[in-house]
């Protein structure tokens, strides 16, 4: 098995077998974030394809100052949100009312399957989603994601909430399904 | 960074290391678009060598027609040439004879009487000069012989003797009749005069045989034709011109912008479209023989393109998600402008049809389109406008090739202006969006009308 160096070089001189490996070597992880950003799985898989073709073009410029993955990651984060910023104009962001929002209450994610909860996460309005995905899981300020969207750090934060609420909703809605189709 | 609570730390938890399997189709076409762009390399490699190629032919046709202009040119002076030094000896004349002498060198026999007076070189017997000579006339047509030997001297009537008087009164009524003087021989070792050569009773001078060059100048009147020609030409074979253009198109663009950004809404959309572009810039001609021009310039490129389409606005549909008044309100009708600003390169390479006073001329060329930005704003003010440039990250291309043909109606106005109406053709090589982008706000081709004034430098 190549490392990780090897595996850079190889691909940054173009080499079909090296591009396989490193492909199948991320992919899986890669997807697991595409999938969180995406509305559907072949939107999805069209990032990801996008991003992969970027990493393979962009390779000979990795210096190994990073960890591959997550220099992969980010271009992945990247090329999904360059797809989000056309749909985002589309359909602007707005501040929202986020009345009845309980602070830090415990959720109970580890009940769901991951296919569940990608899919809770998926239903959101797109610049809840994003918003969520860059605040919640990648770990940026509000701040940032504003200047990364063109938004206001208020509407930032007012997404994230509503977010918030809308996630809760959903899960609280299948978790009385099971217990339903738990007492039938 | 940020502080984080229970929320965003459970579900970082569930995602961390989180892992799904995207379908086979996945890397099938990362592979074809990497075999792909394998391709546009090398197609990049075949569309340099074929531009050179073709660069080399055009400017082997250039050339070459450039060489058939300065041939024609050429022959046309001589032919120029040509005819003086028949007028000259026809008519007024400043033609100069000289004649060297030759010894014992006869003339041929089959020489005609023009193949004497348009040929360099003429032999003849000096004996048969002396006898016929007999006639001479005024001094205004007179045609200068230069004799190399000794004895040169001007004949004019006072020269000749009285019994030679008759004889050259009927020489005076001798017809140019080339058998006849075909036959005779010129010659002479003076310098003489004569109104006509084709008069002169050649069979009976007298003299050394010599040889008649015939050298002469261009008369006033053909050298002032040619120098008026060379004038003209001469004249406006530089000129920078200020140019501006713009055009107006409805109904001109595909309708399926943003379509694959968000589904849904792309085919919920009835959209209309308005666009409108205008540039200006600077353009420095250059004639490159008499009837092909260069011209090249930078202009500023504008743009527009409205397009309005039904689009849903979340606000409403966010706070009362299940409620049947948000989701009739969620639809609302967005128009959307999309301004692409270009600094662009036009090369154009003309034909003059018509350059007197009104001058018509035809244009076919290149441009090359440099996008600085595009900008997307609301027309209904409720966003932000929202400007992109060219780049890895963006779906626009930042060099676009287009197509040029246009026609220039132009009107001389004083020595040095010239005002133009231009009406043209723009039609992209290329599409501004990337291949792989979902975008297709694409101004198609177009007429347009452009007004130029041109200031001639030389």
């Amino acid at each position: 098995m190549l490392s990780e160096r090897e595996l850079v070089e190889k691909c940054a001189k173009g080499e079909r077998a090296a591009q396989r490996e490193l492909y199948e070597r991320y992919c899986r992880k890669l997807m697991a974030i595409c999938l969180r950003y995406a509305k559907s799985v072949a939107e999805a898989e069209d990032v990801l394809q996008e991003g992969f073709l970027k990493v393979f073009k962009g390779i000979k410029n990795f210096r190994f100052e990073s960890k591959l993955e997550t220099w992969m990651t980010r271009i992945m984060v990247n090329t999904t949100l360059n797809c989000q910023r056309q749909k985002l104009y589309m359909l602007p962001m707005v501040d929202v009312e986020t009345a009845g929002l309980q602070e830090d209450e415990k959720i109970g994610l580890a009940d769901f399957y991951l296919s569940e909860l990608i899919a809770v996460v998926q239903s959101l309005p797109d610049g809840c989603r994003v918003v969520f995905n860059l605040f919640a899981i990648e770990g940026y300020g509000h701040k940032e994601i504003g200047e990364m969207l063109g938004i206001s750090e208020g509407t930032s934060k007012s997404q994230y909430n509503r977010a918030k609420i809308l996630l809760r909703s959903k899960l609280e809605s299948m978790n009385s399904n099971y217990e339903r189709r738990g007492k039938i | 960074m940020k502080e984080e609570g229970k929320f965003e730390g459970e579900w970082k938890k569930v995602f961390d290391g989180a892992e799904a399997v995207p379908t086979e189709s996945v890397w099938d076409n990362i592979d074809h678009e990497l075999a792909l762009a394998e391709g546009v390399v090398m197609k990049k490699r075949m569309a340099t060598y074929q531009r050179i190629a073709a660069a080399s032919i055009l400017f082997a046709l250039l050339a070459g027609a450039f060489g058939v202009y300065h041939w024609l040119d050429n022959k046309q002076a001589a032919h120029l040439q040509f005819e003086k030094s028949t007028l000259t000896i026809k008519k007024k004349s400043d033609v100069e004879l000289k004649v060297a002498q030759k010894d014992n060198l006869p003339i041929s026999a089959t020489h005609e009487n023009e193949n004497i007076i348009h040929s360099k070189e003429a032999t003849m017997k000096k004996s048969d000069f002396k006898n016929n000579l007999t006639k001479s006339t005024s001094n205004d047509n007179s045609l200068i012989l230069n004799a190399n030997t000794e004895k040169k001297r001007a004949l004019t009537k006072r020269d000749i003797a009285p019994s030679k008087m008759d004889e050259m009164n009927q020489v005076k009524n001798i017809e140019p009749n080339e058998n006849e003087l075909g036959n005779n021989l010129l010659a002479g070792n003076e310098m003489i005069e004569l109104p006509h050569l084709y008069l002169l009773p050649i069979a009976k001078i007298a003299g050394e045989p010599m040889v008649i060059e015939l050298t002469g100048t261009r008369t006033n009147l053909s050298e002032s034709i040619i120098k008026s020609s060379q004038e003209k030409n001469k004249h406006e074979q530089w000129w920078v011109s200020l140019t501006a253009s713009g055009n107006f198109q409805s109904n001109g663009y595909s309708s399926n912008a943003y379509a694959g950004v968000n589904t849904k809404l792309a085919h919920s959309t009835s959209s209309s479209f308005l666009g409108t572009s205008y540039s200006l810039g600077l353009i420095l001609g250059r004639r490159i023989s008499e009837r092909a021009v260069l011209q090249v310039g930078i202009q500023y490129l504008n743009q527009s393109s409205t397009n309005n389409f039904i689009v849903g606005t979340s606000a409403l549909a966010y706070s009362q998600p299940n409620s049947q008044s948000a989701r009739l309100a969620s639809y609302v009708n967005n128009s959307i402008v999309s301004t692409n600003e270009f600094i662009a390169v036009p090369i154009q390479a003309g034909y003059l049809l018509s350059n007197k006073k009104n001058g018509v001329q035809f244009n076919a060329g290149v441009s090359t389109d440099f996008l600085l930005r595009n900008t997307l704003h609301d027309s209904s003010g409720n966003l932000p406008n929202y400007t992109q440039s060219a780049g890895e990250g963006s779906p626009y291309r930042l060099v676009n090739f287009v197509g040029l043909l246009n026609l220039e109606l132009s009107r001389k106005i004083g020595s040095r202006f010239r005002m133009s109406f231009v009406p043209g053709y723009r039609y992209p090589l290329n599409s501004v969006a990337k291949n792989n982008s979902s975008l297709n706000f694409n101004y198609g081709s177009s007429w347009d009308l452009g007004l130029r004034l041109r200031y001639i430098l030389k």
